[in-house]
């Protein structure tokens, strides 16, 4: 699962992964929760739908909406297809399931969970920081309030694998101060509410490796000091403390994010001169996909090698 | 419209679009615009991440409206303010409840207390409410709305609509006939409803059904005063004063979701006075050689640093140009586009990129200084 403040590129990173595993090997499924309008269909430059539309080799895509979740979660639970038909098209029990808070999401997981049967890996692009924390602890709200029937055993199997060893938690950031506070803050709720559940790994996107010098440092700040500058001769120099501070703002946030949470930080570069619309978006997905792909493979060489 | 009708003469401003674009900064700078005009605003936020706190420089602040401190010559005010979901929803029920009987029992049964803190939805459902209350009292001038990201802004647009229906007289009958049943007959009505009845309680569970049904026995005598609750937030929305604006930033998603937005409140007749594009990067629009403009006094500056410092940094500010120059037209593209969606009385407002993040109040009177008026968008020529 992908979380972390809005903006951040959680889709674009969550479709980078599955690039990325399914050319590992892996039967990879990617889908996003209840969209209304998909973004994964633009990461991957193809239409999707509810149910999972092949984007790549080994790598399917689909975007999980509540009705058809629906059904999904009423064949395995009723089973008889005959009163699985008379509740969905009873439209009192559709007003009642669509306006019962919780149900749409507890469906939702249910049937995100239900794809780990059919794929090696499940890919999930979660809503926003404070949302997937809400919809997180909806299983475990249900397993409560609904004290036997198939809800209950339903949230109790959704709780199991989100607490299990093969299921983890990457928050995805950006390096500017207020996207690092809010991913701090974000990873102490995961771990009230969900202390088992692993959040091992925080993809930093837009980064920008330290590579100016202190004097060129000291010299920017003098230049930018001095009068009289002509108006090209000041947007040179904005155009230069803007990277300069993307480059310290990198450093910063790689920085905090580990002595303030101490888990791995995985950083994606800036892409392309024009900052990630050079070829669009789905050459944006492959390029990171890419830098995943050789991140992976160093990991495994490194491993062998011990 | 123009920004400034917007700041001084709009009673509520709703800012709606994707996250990560600026949105919570913009209403604060908005509010802290309006203010300074004289007025007294409120800026309201139910976003669960504690966004504006931060944007103000305030480390935390809840449920309570708080005076945010202003410079001295500034005559209006600024509050800010965290939506509750859960003390909301007990306010709510203390105002609606006929008597103190109605209120202890609805506050103390379980399915109230689950469905009022932790499952998802009541939220948005209790935003709305929250606004109403906040405008209708007429303590402010001005209340602007930072909402949550765009899936769950609809939520927020439809919630009344969510919450009212679930109390719909008919379907609560429906509902609750075989408790009604039980309790005058003592046995279960028949026929299709029966068997669907039954089949709710093989899927949620008997217990859940009762108490359920407990649940809504009490909250049905309160149908009628969220109905009149919901009209009158509906009403709200399309009240002269109201206006939604659409806060978008320079990247294609942010865009994406931008049209969404305007296609959306149009399909709603809801009143929109456009788009506010953040985080734009403005340039003279032509390459411009460092060696050219520059080397001379880098020369003359650097003469104490180590050698080479001035040629490499003309190399690399080079470089950083041509990429602020494509991003600079790349953003100038999108904005286009998304300006020919625009209707004769919609505006876009581009707002350029500050140096620094926006986290004090000081920065934060400075978003609009630069802030440009787009009003005219030339379909896109063939030789671009």
């Amino acid at each position: 699962m992908l979380t972390g403040k809005g903006g951040t590129g959680k889709t674009r990173v969550a479709a980078a992964m599955g690039l990325a595993s399914g050319e590992a090997g892996r039967r990879v499924l990617v889908v996003e929760v209840d969209a209304q309008r998909s973004a994964l269909a633009e990461a991957f430059g193809t239409p999707i739908s509810d149910t999972p539309t092949p984007v790549a080799s080994n790598v399917w895509a689909a975007n999980i909406t509540f009705k058809p979740a629906l059904r999904d979660w009423l064949d395995r639970t009723v089973r008889v297809s005959r009163i699985v038909g008379m509740i969905l098209n009873n439209p009192m029990v559709s007003v009642f399931l669509d306006v019962t808070p919780g149900a749409r999401e507890i469906v939702i997981l249910s049937a995100v969970v239900g794809h780990l049967d059919n794929f090696d890996q499940v890919i999930v692009d979660m809503p926003a920081s404070g949302h997937a924390v809400g919809m997180l602890k909806i299983p475990d709200t249900a397993h409560r309030l609904m004290r036997s029937g198939p809800i209950h055993d339903r949230a109790g199997e959704i709780m199991s694998v989100l607490r299990g060893p093969d299921t983890a938690m990457g928050i995805v950031a950006l390096p500017e101060e207020m996207v690092v506070n809010e991913t701090v803050e974000l990873f102490e709720n995961l771990g009230q509410i969900l202390p088992d559940l692993k959040v091992p790994l925080v993809f930093l996107n837009r980064c920008a490796a330290p590579t100016m010098t202190d004097d060129e440092h000291k010299l920017l700040a003098r230049l930018s000091a001095s009068s009289e500058l002509s108006d090209e001769a000041r947007e040179l120099l904005l155009a230069g403390r803007w990277d300069g501070e993307l480059e310290r703002a990198t450093a910063d946030s790689l920085g905090r994010l580990h002595s303030e949470i101490g888990v791995t930080v995985v950083p994606f570069p800036r892409l392309g001169v024009l900052g990630g619309f050079q070829g669009g978006p789905v050459k944006v997905t492959q390029q990171m996909a890419s830098a995943l792909r050789r991140r992976m493979l160093t990991e495994a060489r490194k491993a062998g090698e011990q | 419209m123009s920004l400034a009708t917007l700041i001084e003469d709009q009673r509520l401003i709703i800012c709606v679009g994707s996250g990560g674009v600026g949105k919570t900064t913009t209403a604060a700078a908005l509010g802290l615009a309006a203010a300074k005009k004289g007025r007294k605003v409120l800026v309201l936020t139910i976003d669960p991440a504690r966004r504006l706190a931060n944007s103000l420089g305030l480390r935390q602040f809840g449920n309570e409206e708080t005076r945010i401190q202003l410079a001295e010559e500034i005559d209006g005010e600024l509050w800010a303010m965290m939506l509750d979901t859960r003390s909301t929803f007990d306010a709510l029920i203390n105002r609606v409840s006929p008597d103190d009987d109605t209120r202890t029992r609805i506050l103390n049964n379980r399915v109230y207390r689950h469905v009022s803190d932790s499952f998802g939805g009541s939220q948005e459902y209790m935003a709305t409410e929250q606004l109403y209350e906040v405008v209708i009292s007429g303590r402010y001038d001005l209340v602007i709305l930072d909402t949550p990201p765009v899936k769950n802004a609809l939520d927020f647009l439809e919630s009344p609509g969510r919450l009212v229906q679930f109390l719909d007289k008919r379907i609560l009958s429906w509902f609750l006939a075989p408790y009604e049943e039980k309790r005058v007959v003592g046995r279960l009505f028949r026929g299709t409803s029966a068997v669907v009845f039954k089949l709710l309680g093989y899927i949620f569970g008997r217990e859940f059904l009762d108490e359920l049904a407990e649940f809504l026995f009490i909250f049905r005598d309160l149908y009628d005063g969220f109905r009149e609750r919901h009209e009158a937030v509906i009403s709200l929305f399309s009240t002269p004063g109201t206006t939604f604006t659409v806060v978008c930033a320079p990247n294609e998603p942010s865009v994406a979701v931008a049209r969404y937005f305007l296609a959306e409140l149009a399909g709603r007749d809801m009143p929109c006075a456009g788009v506010l594009m953040n985080q734009m990067h403005p340039t003279l629009g032509h390459e411009i050689q460092p060696a050219d403009v520059l080397t001379g006094i880098a020369q003359e500056l650097s003469s104490d640093l180590s050698e080479h410092t001035a040629t490499q940094l003309m190399a690399r500010l080079g470089a950083n140009h041509r990429r602020l120059l494509g991003l600079s037209r790349a953003e100038q593209a999108l904005a286009r586009s998304l300006g020919q969606l625009l209707g004769d009385s919609q505006r876009m407002w581009q707002v350029p990129r500050l140096e620094g993040e926006v986290h004090d109040i000081d920065a934060l009177g400075r978003v609009f200084d630069r802030v440009r008026q787009v009003n005219e968008f030339p379909p896109r020529s063939t030789t671009e």
